[in-house]
Formats: structure tokens, sequence, C-alpha cells
């Protein structure tokens, strides 16, 4: 369970976040949508903990995330996966090496990372290209591969801020369609766009934001923002 | 049982990975670390030559301070039993004699021709300190003992061979500090460069909830070991230099003291971390938010 209590956030002189209240269950699919610079950014960043909010409370499984310290909150973040819109793949590594990175530095012994590295990219499509660089790979194929990363873990949360920001509109709907496979396996996905056509077509739950603040949230919504 | 054999092979796995990228961090800093090697032994040899010279100058200091005497002139009418044995209360004395004024008239009767007059000298208590340290506090002390009429001591050359020490020192410690701080620089700037060029690896494992410590040993290590490596080749080039020096002094009859190599050695090891480390903290610190 995701829960914000009457967030608020605020950078130096600009409020990113204005009296913000919802709550996520386990295993929901979430879109987040609105204009450039209306909060969605922030929303993901306080959920794992980039940010800490300057009002209100982040919950994330019962616990206040702003509470954690330095050492807690790499725990936190063992338990979600995050997609980044420029995919932040290693160049020059194939896609093996980069979804076991992070397990090698968590000290997973070799054979287990080899079993969730290679289960991971199967569930995102890419088994034959388990040797193939970043620089060999197309843009749909490189966010896959990021997606296997956050997912090789067994995360209960993925996180993905505009992951299809980069992309075509083909590979946007092949990655999105992904997203809702995982979210289909129990996994909780938050994923924030810009895509109306997606987001109209996938019929999730759909919170728009605008200035920092709610305008919409709805279950099984479609875009009705006009940015 | 099995558990704790596991978490153990897992802590071993993560020391392993930390040492590798260590070493791929050494990878990419290419030239730069022989650079770094070359200025930051050169430092630390000066600075262990001037420590070793430091050292090697208080030690002979003090091995001239005990050779220092210190004339003790007792008063006519005083009991200099009594005086002696006061005096020898004092603490730190490494010998003391006691020459009655009969003795030193006869011995002087006996050297010049004298004429037969009644003799003029007083009782004199020769003595020697430890060390040089101990001279003055001693002289202080022996000036308020009421039997003691006056004394004489070498104070022009105890004065100026404390002040070429302190001299040496401060002049010594001061350039050091300011190499030092030049190491620190330098290894503040290659580990920034450093952390900029793996921006991409440490978001990634911040991100996907490495720990802390995971992230900044690495650059941690890398400083430490650029001071290790260049004190040790700091020490060899000491070790020469006391070698040499030791043929120099062998004409004068001098010679260098063991020890004084051997606490060198440890202190510039020790600097070594402090600054290749330290260098390193501060960037990782300032550069580096986990
Ligand atoms: N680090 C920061 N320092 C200062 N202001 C910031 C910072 N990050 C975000 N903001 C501001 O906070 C507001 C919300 O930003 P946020 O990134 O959450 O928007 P967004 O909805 O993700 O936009 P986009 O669709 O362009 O990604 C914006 O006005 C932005 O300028
Ligand atoms: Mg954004």
């Amino acid at each position: 369970m995701i829960q914000f209590v009457d967030t608020s956030m605020r950078y130096d002189n600009c409020v990113a976040l204005h009296n913000v209240d919802f709550e996520i269950e386990m295993g929901e699919f979430v879109f987040f949508v609105g204009p450039s610079g209306a909060g969605k950014s922030t929303i993901m960043k306080l959920i794992y903990r980039e940010e800490k909010a300057t009002s209100g409370k982040v919950l994330v499984g019962r616990i206040d995330v702003a509470k954690l310290s330095g050492h807690e909150v790499p725990k936190l973040r063992r338990r979600m996966g995050i997609v980044f819109q420029d995919f932040k793949l290693l160049p020059g590594q194939s896609a093996f090496d980069n979804v076991a990175y992070v397990l090698r530095a968590l000290g997973v012994s070799p054979t287990e990372i080899r079993k969730r590295v290679l289960g991971a990219l199967k569930v995102v499509g890419l088994i034959e290209k388990v040797d193939a660089t970043p620089e060999e790979l197309s843009g749909g194929e490189q966010q896959r591969v990021g997606i296997a990363r956050a997912i090789v873990n067994g995360p209960a949360i993925v996180i993905a801020d505009e992951p299809t920001g980069n992309l075509d509109p083909d590979s946007s709907l092949e990655i999105m369609n992904l997203l809702q496979q995982i979210n289909r396996r129990g996994t909780t996905v938050l994923v924030s766009t810009h895509n109306h056509q997606i987001v109209n077509q996938m019929r999730k739950r759909v919170i728009a934001l605008k200035s920092g603040e709610i305008v919409s949230d709805i279950p099984d919504g479609a875009y009705f923002i006009n940015e | 049982m099995s558990d704790l054999v596991g978490s153990l092979t897992t802590e071993l796995r993560i020391t392993g990975r930390i040492f590798r990228e260590t070493g791929m961090g050494l990878k990419r800093t290419g030239l730069m670390n022989i650079i770094i090697v070359v200025i930051m032994a050169s430092i630390l040899s000066i600075f262990g030559a001037l420590l070793a010279v430091i050292i090697e100058m208080g030690v002979l200091v003090q091995n001239l301070g005990s050779e220092v005497e210190i004339s003790v002139y007792i008063k006519d009418e005083a009991n200099t039993q009594q005086v002696r044995d006061e005096i020898m209360k004092l603490p730190h004395i490494k010998k003391l004699t006691l020459i009655s004024k009969e003795k030193a008239w006869a011995e002087m009767q006996k050297e010049y021709p004298l004429p037969d007059v009644e003799n003029p000298l007083p009782d004199t208590i020769h003595m020697q300190m430890t060390s040089e340290k101990h001279i003055l506090t001693t002289v202080e002390k022996l000036k308020s003992l009421p039997g003691v009429e006056t004394l004489q001591y070498p104070k022009e050359v105890l004065d100026k061979i404390s002040k070429i020490t302190q001299g040496a020192s401060i002049v010594g410690m001061s350039v050091s500090f300011i190499l030092a701080m030049l190491t620190m620089f330098i290894i503040n700037n290659t580990i920034h460069l450093l952390i900029q060029n793996k921006r991409r690896e440490i978001e990634i494992l911040r991100m996907m909830g490495v720990g802390n410590w995971y992230i900044r040993l690495p650059f941690l290590l890398q400083g430490a070991l650029y001071g290790v490596v260049s004190a040790l080749v700091a020490c060899g080039a000491v070790y020469f230099a006391v070698e040499f020096l030791n043929q120099v002094f062998i004409t004068f009859q001098l010679q260098t003291n063991e020890s004084t190599s051997n606490i060198v050695y440890i202190i510039l090891v020790l600097m070594g971390l402090l600054v290749g480390g330290g260098g390193a903290a501060i960037a990782v610190r300032k550069y580096l938010q986990v």
C-alpha cells in the first residue's frame, strides 16, 4: 500500500506538490498524467525517497519513508524496481551484465544471478539477445533491458517515470503492455506518461495532476486533461 | 548455521566486488595513477627526509645535552655535604661529582706555580643531566638552594641548539603541511573526475538499493591505495638517504639512530593513508550524494 497524506513538496521557490492525498493498493496499475511540471516525477521521487516531503506523509507499506535513516533507504529501494526514461544502461556491457550488475553488487551467488537474469530477460522477451550491448539494441529493446533490471530482484513495486518518453509509438505500446503483464503477476506498477493514446486505450486507474494538485482520479480512466 | 555461512559468503562476494570496482576505478584513471603516485611519493620522501633530520637532530641535541656540565659553586659557610645531599634529591641526574676546595686547590698548585696564599676556591659540584631538556629546570632549582653561591653552564650553546631544532621543526612541518594539502587537492580532483565518470553506475546502484558503503568504498580504497603505494616508495627513498647519511656520519664518528628510520617509515605510511584516504573522502563527501 502506498499512501500520500496531505503531502506537499516545495523546492527552493516553487511548489511541486500541494496537499496531495491518494492511496494505492498493492497490485494496482496506476498512470500519473498531467502537463509538464505538474508534479509527476516529484511523486515518484517521494515514493523511492529520492526527495523528502516538506509536509504531510508518504507511506509505503505502512512505513513513513521520511523517517527512514540513510541506512534504511537502500532496503526500501530493494523492494522497488525503477525504470528510467533514458534507460540508463551501461554502455559496452551485454544485456546480461546490465541486468546482473546490481545483483552482483548485492552479493548474490553466480548461479542464482544466472537463473534470475535469464528469467527476467525471458519475461521481457529478450532471451535471445543476452549478449547484445545497448549499442546493438533498438530503443524499445534497451527499455526492455531496463525493465528486466527493474524486476530482477522481484520487487513489490515497479516505478516507471515516462518509460516511453524516448520511444516511437509501436515500441511505446509494447513497453506498456509489458508493464501490464508484469502487473498481472501481482506487482504494483506506477507509470507516469504523456502518451494520451495509450492511457486512453489501456483503461487503468489514472491520477491526473496539474500544478502540483490532483485534478482527477478515475479507476478505469481516460486522459481528459488538455495540456 | 547454513544461514550464517550463506550470509558470510554473501559478504565475501560483496567484498570481492568492492575490490573489483576499485580496480576498475584505477583502470579508468589510467596514466593519472602514475602521476599521482610520483607526486605523492616525492612529497612523502621530502617529508620523510625532513622528519628523519628533525628526529636525528633531537637525538643529537639530547646526546650533547647529556654531556653538558653544570658547575655548582657552594657557599663557604654552607655545609657542603648537606648541599650535595639536597642536590642529589633532584631528578634526572646522570652524574654528580663533588670536588672539595682543598683538592681543587692542590691540583691547581700542581699545574701552576702559585704563591702561597689562602685557598680562594669554593667547593664545587660538577653534574650532568640525562637530557638537555632537564638542564634549565634543574638550573632554576639549583639557584634557589640556600647553600649555592653561583653556578655555571654553557647557556648560549644550549639556547642556540634549541632554537635550531625548533626552527627546523617549524619550517619542516609547515612545508610538509603545504605539500600534504597539495597532494590532497590532486587526489580530491582525481576522485571527483572518477565520480563524474561513474555517475551512471552510481545512480543505478543507488536507485536499486545497493548500500551506501558499497558505492563509497571503492573511491576511498583507491585514495588510500595511492597513499600506501606512495609511502612505500618514499620509505625506499628515505632508506637510501639514511644509508648515505650514515656514510657521511662515519667520517664524523657519528651514527644515525636505527629506530629513527623505523619511526619515519611508520609515520610515512600513516601520512600516506591519511592524505590519500582523506583526499578521496573529501571528494566522496562533496560530490557523491548517496
Ligand atoms: N530539483 C528541483 N529543484 C527545483 N525545482 C524542481 C526540481 N525538480 C522539480 N522541480 C519543479 O517542481 C515542479 C514539478 O516537477 P516534476 O518534475 O515533478 O514535474 P513533471 O510532472 O514530472 O514534469 P515532466 O512531465 O516535464 O516530467 C516543476 O515546476 C519543476 O520545475
Ligand atoms: Mg517528470
